[in-house]
């Protein structure tokens, strides 16, 4: 993690890599690898997404029932777990949006306009 | 291996295709095949401990998982040594099973609510403790007179409504040997009360008790129905014999309304105002005779406290009007001090309560202290087994289990144990407690309860389990996890360290002491009992025969006498017969009369005004009982209506009156009501004591009046009648020849000596289960200290060898190991004396004529107790000193 920090690179927050995930495939179903490749693209390639905790994360979710998953195969023929939304994880999308959305806000006034730096 | 959710190798297959994937999109770029899958690898990062967290993402499922590995290893762990196992479930079945069986009995007889709709609701009204109503105290639950019942059913406040009841036993025949029904008199309002629906026909109503109804209307309970009609609906408007009368069936109560009082279920029941109509002696109008009891529904919001406070100061005007003209002053001042009190009534009536409660509670405990020393001895035999896997323990340890994961691995074999001996001992439970409730009957009738399980039952049964588990699971767990002992098990300690047994030894004598607690409790209800039997009631009951006769048109009362007289000859040439007379109140038979008596010129120093027992009987009634007459005569045909009254009184009777003085020829003055004629009784005749109502209550004045001085007649009256030949013989040679001398005549039959056992049922029944359960115990606490001398020794043989080995004597050895066991016996035996002292005054009313602290029951206990414990320890103690020095020393 600390070789990513040295760079432009923002590893990501305990917490918003299930937001980034579920998200992501309200697009569509997606494979683990696509997923973390959507989050690097969507961001600029700003947050990046470990992989080692990418699919503890998917697992997760499954289990929450958020997202169900099936073996599929991918675009260049490979086979590949495929994820997808369940209608309680688009629901849940929803709220957790709103409220990271408040998040934001809230510590954007405690902190205050940026100040020029050096 | 069993598992849900999804596979391990799912999840492993899904990354090694992400790596693959990432590998493609590599070697696209340029990459050869093996530095793309490296790149790859690189960039996923660590990838054992991605599983690792994808296998720890389930706790739930990671918990279920341990602890069915645990159980599977405790099953294999527990049939690998099935000795222990068994003796352990069993252990444990018999001391749940006790207890199951007892609270499922508390259950049922205290806790469980009448099936009425809110039966929080109800409350029942009763005279405060210590109220003193002189009168006639028949058919339970005798609390109430009719008269003060219509002064408070005026008094309803806070009451929605409210109702009084009787159990009464009903006649059905009309003439032969008698059959009860078991009777309910119920106030207008009991149905409606209760919120009992009719299953058909209709309840009782308000108008259906008025004063003057005549012989009423009967309502059929559910069973009584299905039994006599078949349940056939066409019993609606048929007429049913009760004491002769015809009286008309209005409906039939649903299955589940057995009555008001627990453990018995009515027959039949009939409006209050019926007893006027239906028997002899008129209880509405008597203010002396207390035969209702009294329940209330409160109106919503009130609280009980409130009914209470409420009752009571409605309390003495109701006594004001309704004091017996014939009271004494001071009965009169008695009367007037009584209060009422509201209780919570949604348990309803239980007479059983009162007698079995307290039995009852002494059993539970006892029953307690079984589980204790069966789980003591668990304890023990666990920690014996677990320093046994000490090694194994340690090895787990040390390779990084964590303590908690040990102990409860450890713990789900103790829990495995415990559930087996639960569910063992449920089913033990259900044998148990039926013959417990069919001891607390006699021999005509046992308790209706209901036993079904209910939440109570499992919250209890599961609570033990978990109890016993942790008390003999915890503590070996403990002890064998602790670090400090792991360190110690790869060396051996040469010598035996003080510390190292104190668990073992302060079980063993805990133990010691819980048993030498139960062995005197049980001896003490066994000498108890022994007493009771073996005590002199004053009458020889062997071969007695009681017999009631009814009569059917009986006529006036003055040609009864005659009747009864006839009857008397009939029962005297009877063969096998050999002596009758006719008694009122037949002895042990629980009923009572007593009433105030004056006496001329008592001896100084005695009272001139008391209170005694009274019965009256014919002539040969003393030689019927084998009741020795010490001076005076035997009633005769001249005592009779109009001549002189006369008495004999017993022993008991002159010795509290006359001090020894020669009470023949002195007279006496049974109080009478103001109008009456006042009476005169002369003394004729001295016989011996006799136990009067029961065999359990003391000696007390009695005095005995001829039947034939006796105004009123009843309609009935018993006899006794002692034959040479066996009483079912006797029964059926009454029955035939009283059948033949008038075919309506209606007869009941009692044994004495069944009257005299089944009085003395709950003292024999403590015996019984004490003495079975004090035995277990001993058992118990003898395999534990067995099991753990063995154990001490099994554990010290090296150390023993080497003592050999050094010069030390075989008798030196036997010595040491015995005074280790003789000063934990010795600890044992203090402490459960200390707590058996304490604890008591629990057993004292149980006792009869015996003080908990007796000093030679307490004796024989320990001498008991000790000789067994002793023998336990020698045996391991003779093959500690007979251990082979050099064989000892060489096994290691």
């Amino acid at each position: 993690m600390s070789t990513q920090a040295d760079n432009e690179h923002i590893a990501l927050l305990q917490g918003t890599l299930d937001l980034l995930i579920l998200r992501t495939l309200v697009f569509g179903a997606d494979h683990g690898l696509g997923i973390a490749r959507a989050i690097q693209k969507q961001s600029d390639d700003v947050l990046l997404v470990d992989h080692g905790s990418l699919y503890p994360a998917l697992q997760r979710l499954e289990n929450q029932g958020w997202i169900k998953a099936k073996w599929g195969v991918s675009s260049n023929n490979r086979k590949a777990r495929f994820y997808e939304l369940t209608p309680s994880g688009r629901k849940h999308l929803v709220i957790e949006t709103s409220q990271w959305r408040k998040l934001v806000f809230a510590i954007g006034r405690v902190l205050g306009p940026e100040e020029a730096e050096g | 291996m069993w598992r849900y959710g999804r596979p391990q190798a799912d999840f492993s297959e899904e990354i090694r295709a992400h790596i693959q994937m990432e590998t493609d999109r590599l070697r696209g770029e340029g990459l050869s095949e093996a530095e793309a899958f490296a790149q790859a690898r690189r960039e996923f990062g660590n990838v054992t401990r991605a599983q690792e967290r994808f296998y720890e993402s389930n706790r739930l499922f990671l918990a279920v998982e341990n602890a069915l590995r645990d159980l599977r290893y405790g099953v294999r762990v527990l049939s690998r040594s099935p000795a222990f196992s068994l003796v352990s479930i069993l252990s444990l079945a018999l001391g749940i099973g006790a207890n199951v069986a007892l609270f499922q009995i508390i259950d049922a007889v205290m806790l469980r609510s009448l099936p009425v709709p809110n039966p929080q609701e109800l409350v029942r009204l009763q005279w405060k403790e210590g109220a003193q109503m002189s009168g006639n105290h028949t058919n339970v639950p005798a609390e109430f007179s009719y008269p003060q019942w219509d002064l408070l059913r005026q008094k309803r406040k806070l009451f929605s409504s409210m109702f009084a009841w009787s159990n009464s036993d009903l006649s059905l025949t009309p003439t032969g040997e008698i059959r009860f029904a078991k009777g309910m008199y119920a106030s207008g309002e009991l149905f409606a009360t209760l919120g009992v629906q009719p299953e058909i026909g209709r309840m009782l109503m308000s108008e259906d008790d008025r004063p003057g109804c005549g012989v009423g209307l009967a309502v059929l309970s559910h069973s009584f129905w299905q039994r006599e009609y078949g349940g056939d609906p066409s019993a609606l408007g048929r007429k049913i014999s009760i004491w002769g009368h015809p009286v008309e069936i209005i409906g039939v109560a649903p299955a589940w309304f057995t009555g008001v009082e627990v453990g018995k279920h009515f027959d039949v029941a009939i409006p209050l105002c019926a007893q006027a109509g239906l028997q002899e002696r008129k209880a509405l109008d008597d203010r002396q005779a207390f035969w209702l009891g009294i329940f209330a529904r409160l109106k919503p919001g009130v609280t009980v406290r409130q009914a209470s406070t409420y009752v009571e100061t409605v309390t003495p005007g109701i006594l004001e009007s309704t004091i017996h003209p014939g009271y004494r002053p001071d009965t009169v001042k008695n009367y007037l001090k009584s209060r009422l009190e509201a209780t919570p009534g949604g348990t309803g009536y239980s007479a059983l309560r009162r007698d079995v409660t307290r039995p009852l509670l002494v059993l539970l405990a006892i029953a307690g202290l079984v589980l204790l020393i069966a789980c003591a001895n668990l304890a023990n035999l666990m920690l014996a087994r677990a320093s046994a896997r000490q090694a194994e323990i340690t090895v787990r340890l040390s390779l990084g289990a964590s303590r908690g994961r040990v102990i409860w691995q450890l713990l789900s074999e103790s829990m495995l144990l415990a559930v087996s001996g639960c569910v063992l001992g449920a089913a033990l439970a259900q044998l148990l407690s039926r013959y417990l409730i069919a001891s607390f009957g006699n021999s005509a009738e046992s308790p209706y309860l209901d036993l079904s399980l209910d939440w109570r039952m499992f919250a209890f049964m599961a609570g033990v389990s978990i109890l016993a588990c942790l008390l003999f699971g915890l503590a070996p767990a403990l002890r064998v996890t602790r670090t400090g002992s792991a360190a110690k098990a790869g060396g051996r300690g040469l010598t035996a360290t003080r510390q190292r047994f104190t668990l073992q030894r302060m079980l063993v004598a805990s133990q010691i002491a819980l048993s030498l607690i139960l062995v005197l409790t049980s001896l003490l209800f066994v000498r108890s009992f022994s007493k009771l039997v073996m005590l002199d009631p004053g009458f020889q009951e062997d071969g007695v025969l009681i017999v009631g006769v009814g009569l059917n048109d009986a006529g006036p009362e003055a040609g009864r006498l005659m009747i009864f007289q006839g009857i008397l000859d009939a029962l005297r040439h009877t063969s096998g017969v050999d002596h009758a007379a006719i008694v009122q109140i037949p002895p042990l038979s629980g009923n009572e009369w007593d009433g105030d008596i004056r006496i001329d010129g008592a001896a100084s120093g005695t009272e001139a005004a008391a209170n005694v027992h009274f019965n009256r009987v014919g002539e040969g009634y003393f030689q019927t009982m084998a009741i020795p007459m010490y001076a005076g005569r035997d009633f005769n045909a001249r005592d009779a209506l109009g001549s002189p009254e006369v008495a004999i009184v017993d022993q008991s009777f002159s010795a509290r009156f006359f001090h020894g003085q020669n009470p023949l020829g002195r007279t006496f003055h049974p109080e009478v009501s103001p109008g009456e004629t006042p009476r005169r009784v002369e003394i004729v005749g001295i016989v011996k004591r006799t136990k009067y109502d029961s065999l359990q209550n003391e000696f007390a004045p009695l005095v005995y009046q001829p039947v034939a001085q006796d105004p009123k007649q009843d309609q009935g009256a018993w006899f006794a009648v002692h034959s040479r030949l066996p009483a079912g013989a006797t029964t059926a040679a009454v029955r035939h020849s009283l059948a033949r001398l008038n075919p309506n005549f209606i007869m009941i039959f009692n044994s004495l000596p069944v009257m005299a056992q089944d009085s003395v049922r709950r003292e024999s029944l403590l015996a019984k289960l004490s003495g079975f359960f004090g035995l277990l115990a001993v058992i118990l606490a003898t395999l534990g200290l067995y099991g753990v001398s063995s154990y001490i020794v099994a554990q010290r043989r090296h150390e023993i060898g080497l003592r050999l080995a050094l010069g030390a004597q075989r008798r030196t050895i036997l010595r040491m190991m015995l005074t280790q066991s003789c000063v934990l016996l010795l600890a044992g035996l203090i402490l459960g004396l200390a707590v058996a002292l304490a604890a008591g005054r629990l057993a004292q009313s149980l006792l009869f004529e015996l003080k908990p602290n007796d000093p030679w029951t307490i004796g024989l206990a320990i001498v008991g107790v000790s000789l067994v414990s002793f023998m336990a320890s020698l045996l391991p103690a003779l093959r500690a000193s007979n251990v082979p020095p050099m064989a000892a020393l060489r096994e290691e």
